[in-house]
């Protein structure tokens, strides 16, 4: 399981083993900020990040950190 | 900025004759304060009441409390920003009445049905078990019961009600105009001996930016969105700090009384130069929405303190979410990796019988923690022999969304239905025991 969230050290300190940092609670997958183009390639990304840790080993809670940028906190 | 604080104590409240303070004695002319709330096209009605300390009264739809004060002397008003001019508050010399509280009962239109930003309401005991979880079962309360037209928004309606409020308050504080006060206690933070520990106060506050009034409004400002913010501890008894007047009870937020008797601003004040050097208070808004806002805030606020070259910060927070919990716990590990020692002062959770975990987050660094009690007491309400409060008061609302209660009857719940039940800031006598 790869387990998308925004509070990735809560995720972390609750033992979860694959965690994708996403982007803010109400929108963890997208930021509405964004047009919709830039939006789409950061969902894309998140997804993709996603998909990694589905297929990487690991041994206890790991963060994988997708490339993207805030737009707000 | 020396503030001079005057104290003209209140053992009486009375309706009749004219507006007036005399030998602790408040009378009030009814008709001539809910004239000054009807100059406001908003509100369709106010009245008022009163409930004294040991009465078999329960106040309901409680959405704010507030004291009465009067800028004498210094800069700007009480209530800066919302009542005159933005003007820094703080010094010269303002007179409260202490003991008495405008403690507003408000009924308004809702526009938002539900979620953590629909309007709230609490309750106050003024006996029993839940007049000791808040300040206001030992002081005389004036109630005033406010009645807003239909079609405010939600923003409009705090507006409506706390400008009301605040201008009541005004004119009960401008009754010690002339008079000579019992005593005066001076704020100041003077230049004192340079080996007292440094002492800053990190004033967590939970906002959220989807709320129309996020909480806490500094000069008026809801402070939705900021980053940490240095005030002077005088500011807040200045009335520089007020809370969203829509939103009583539930322990989310503290009510503008507490802000202007806030319990660590007045005891750090109050050691200084004793046995300790106040550097003064970090306003911090808290509950980031995501790991990113929150080291953001964590990492203001802590370079903020090592700014201050100070020794130790006090930390406390707002609100039982358990998202700002982590912003604050971040707070406490930056400034401890900055050499800024801390202690968390804070509620905790743990279930009804307290033997669940207690703190949703921890770091390490936070090593030195007091608690002011469990959120989650479950307290057996007596029933009243008088209820006072605005509207319909066989059936009252709390929470949007949770059942209402029956406030003439007794019943079991819990102690954040009581206004200003939950302590965030260590003001109430709690004690712990171990069985």
């Amino acid at each position: 399981m790869a387990h998308i969230t925004p509070m990735a050290m809560l995720a972390k300190q609750m033992k979860s083993n694959r965690i994708v940092t996403g982007t803010k609670i109400p929108h963890p997958c997208g930021d509405p900020n964004l047009p919709i183009e830039a939006d789409n390639t950061l969902r894309r990304e998140i997804v993709k990040t996603a998909f990694k840790a589905l297929q990487t080993g690991v041994s206890g809670p790991t963060v994988f950190v997708p490339d993207i940028s805030y737009t707000s906190g | 900025m020396r503030l001079e604080l005057a104290n003209f104590p209140v053992k009486d409240v009375r309706f009749d004759g004219r507006t007036n303070y005399n030998g602790g004695v408040l009378e009030i002319n009814r008709e001539e304060l809910a004239a000054l709330a009807l100059e406001d096209g908003r509100v369709v009605s106010a009245k008022f009441d009163v409930a004294f300390p040991g009465e078999q009264t329960r106040i309901v739809r409680v959405r704010d409390v507030v004291e009465p004060r009067l800028k004498l002397s210094g800069a700007g008003c009480v209530f800066p920003g919302i009542l005159g001019p933005v003007e820094t508050v703080g010094q010269g010399r303002t007179n409260r009445l202490s003991g008495v509280t405008v403690m507003t009962s408000a009924e308004y239109k809702r526009t938002i049905l539900e979620g953590t930003a629909a309007g709230r309401t609490g309750f106050v005991d003024m006996w029993g078990p839940a007049a000791q979880l808040t300040p206001f079962g030992s002081t005389i309360n004036i109630v005033f019961m406010l009645e807003l037209r239909d079609g405010v928004s939600e923003l409009e309606a705090h507006a409506a009600i706390q400008s009301a409020e605040l201008r009541v308050a005004q004119r009960l504080g401008e009754t010690t105009r002339e008079t000579i006060a019992g005593d005066v206690e001076v704020f100041e933070l003077f230049e004192t001996d340079p080996s007292l520990p440094r002492v800053v106060y990190i004033l967590g506050c939970r906002t959220a930016w989807h709320e129309p009034h996020s909480g806490v409004a500094f000069y008026g400002l809801p402070i939705r969105e900021s980053l940490p913010t240095l005030v002077h501890p005088n500011e807040f008894l200045d009335g520089a700090l007020t809370s969203d007047a829509r939103r009583g009870g539930k322990g989310t937020f503290p009510c503008t009384w507490l802000w202007m008797n806030h319990p660590i601003v007045l005891g750090l004040l109050r050691e200084h130069g004793k046995r300790l050097n106040f550097l003064g208070v970090i306003l911090q808004r808290t509950r980031f929405e995501s790991d990113f806002g929150k080291q953001v805030t964590a990492a203001c606020a802590s370079q903020m303190a090592r700014l201050l070259k100070a020794d130790g910060a006090v930390i406390t927070r707002t609100g039982p979410s358990g998202n700002n919990f982590i912003d604050v716990m971040l707070t406490v590990q930056a400034c401890e990796r900055k050499g800024v020692k801390t202690v968390l002062l804070t509620p905790e959770w743990g279930g009804r019988e307290g033997t669940e975990l207690p703190l949703v987050f921890y770091a390490p660094e936070a090593s030195a923690m007091v608690t002011t009690g469990s959120l989650e007491r479950e307290i057996a309400f007596p029933a009243p022999s008088k209820v006072i409060g605005v509207g319909d008061t066989q059936l009252v609302e709390l929470t949007a969304g949770d059942p209402s209660i029956s406030p003439s009857t007794s019943f079991v719940g819990d102690k954040g239905f009581v206004q200003d039940g939950i302590d965030w800031w260590g003001g109430t006598k709690n004690t712990c025991r171990v069985y």
